[in-house]
């Protein structure tokens, strides 16, 4: 995974994520949409007139005051988050 | 080059000489055995 | 945010499984599922050496067939890239089997022994040794460790009124699984709640609810996973592994931020 950051204000951040596919940029893209401080969030991994790049690229807007940088910090640990808690509930429908 | 000839089935070598044909018993169809080396293969 | 999940079994065996998982956003299912069949790295041979082989395929459409044997692959011991040598020697006549596959490392052997190679005549002879490297399906579809992985919308039923009286009655078929939601109306024991496949009423509502007229609706949140393995691990790997990858990646993307 390698990061490449493209644009970025106080509000808003356009960044390559590299090597990642929808897999896992769905799932950020969900998280992000659930931060009540994050206004808008997409991806693209293949942008028009990119010259064939297709590293996802992901944008974010957030409310003034909230560094998109620290809002996406934030949704990669809510997606670990996720993923700790769905295993507990897998786990716990094993045990049931 | 080494073949094999597909009536007497005796190994048979050839040069630019002879012609394709076998030594032993004149018949004009030789096979072309596998070599025996070791085939690497990547499955794709 | 919150999460709020919850698992439940329909059917739990070693290879295959079928579960209500609930709390989940879409995104999340479906990264789930293709987590399962990309990123969870299985072990598949890669390299053959042909010492000989006299029977009537070519050697690389044997290595096609090698390569689709799916092995045991326990994913504690191994890392990707990791490599155990195999090997095979068959004199016809006679069928080379999976099982015929002799393994360096015992961990990682034919996860079925009874899948056909190639039928040897009198005379032929296939002897090789290969190279199995754990590998991600997403690079080769012999490293899927998911080979039918999918879910739909868990359906809820309710019974909204009669059928016409002197109507015929048309099958109504549903695939998947019904929350029942109309117990009072159903054929046999049945409680508000209930998971029932399809399958047990003949995939057709007008088995379980005769003369009723029904309305079939999505439950939100909830999703039926069916997800079958090669066999080179268990449904339970398969799945805590998948999720896994998507919290490893969203650990390194946070250390990566960070800095």
């Amino acid at each position: 995974m390698e990061l490449r950051v493209i644009d970025k204000t106080d509000e808003e951040l356009r960044i390559e994520i590299g090597g990642e596919d929808h897999t896992f940029m769905n799932v950020l893209k969900g998280e992000l949409l659930q931060t009540d401080t994050v206004t808008a969030a997409t991806y693209d991994v293949n942008p028009e007139q990119s010259g064939g790049q297709t590293d996802p690229v992901l944008s974010i807007k957030t409310e003034s005051g909230v560094d998109p940088l620290d809002a996406l910090a934030e949704a990669a640990r809510g997606v670990q988050r996720t993923a700790d808690d769905f295993t507990d509930a897998y786990r716990a429908g094993i045990d049931a | 080059m080494s073949y094999k000839c597909s009536r007497c089935k005796r190994d048979v070598e050839l040069d630019e000489f002879g012609g394709v044909r076998c030594p032993y018993c004149g018949h004009r169809v030789l096979l072309k055995e596998r070599s025996p080396n070791v085939k690497e293969v990547a499955v794709e | 945010m919150v999460n709020d999940f919850q698992v439940e079994f329909i059917e739990r065996e070693d290879r295959r499984a079928r579960f209500v998982a609930r709390g989940l956003t879409p995104a999340l299912a479906n990264g789930i599922r293709r987590a399962m069949v990309a990123d969870v790295p299985t072990f598949s041979i890669d390299t053959v050496r042909f010492v000989e082989n006299t029977s009537v395929m070519f050697d690389e459409m044997i290595g096609l067939r090698l390569g689709l044997v799916p092995l045991t692959t326990p994913l504690d011991d191994f890392e990707p890239g990791d490599t155990v040598t195999v090997a095979l020697e068959v004199d016809g006549p006679a069928t080379a089997y999976s099982g015929d596959i002799e393994s360096a490392d015992d961990m990682v052997v034919p996860a079925d022994e009874n899948i056909p190679i190639i039928e040897l005549k009198e005379g032929q002879r296939l002897e090789f040794e290969a190279d199995a490297v754990l590998g991600y399906g997403k690079d080769h579809a012999k490293n899927q460790g998911g080979v039918a992985v999918g879910y739909r919308h868990l359906q809820r039923v309710e019974v909204v009124g009669d059928a016409g009286e002197f109507d015929e009655q048309e099958p109504n078929i549903l695939r998947g699984v019904i929350e029942e939601a109309a117990a009072e109306h159903a054929e046999g024991d049945a409680e508000d709640g209930d998971l029932v496949a399809t399958e047990t009423f003949g995939n057709d509502l007008t088995e379980r609810y005769p003369g009723k007229e029904v309305e079939v609706h999505d439950v939100p949140e909830a999703f039926v996973f069916s997800v079958e393995t090669d066999g080179s691990f268990d449904v339970d790997e398969l799945v805590t592994r998948a999720v896994a990858s998507l919290g490893d990646r969203a650990a390194e993307l946070e250390e990566k931020v960070a800095l």
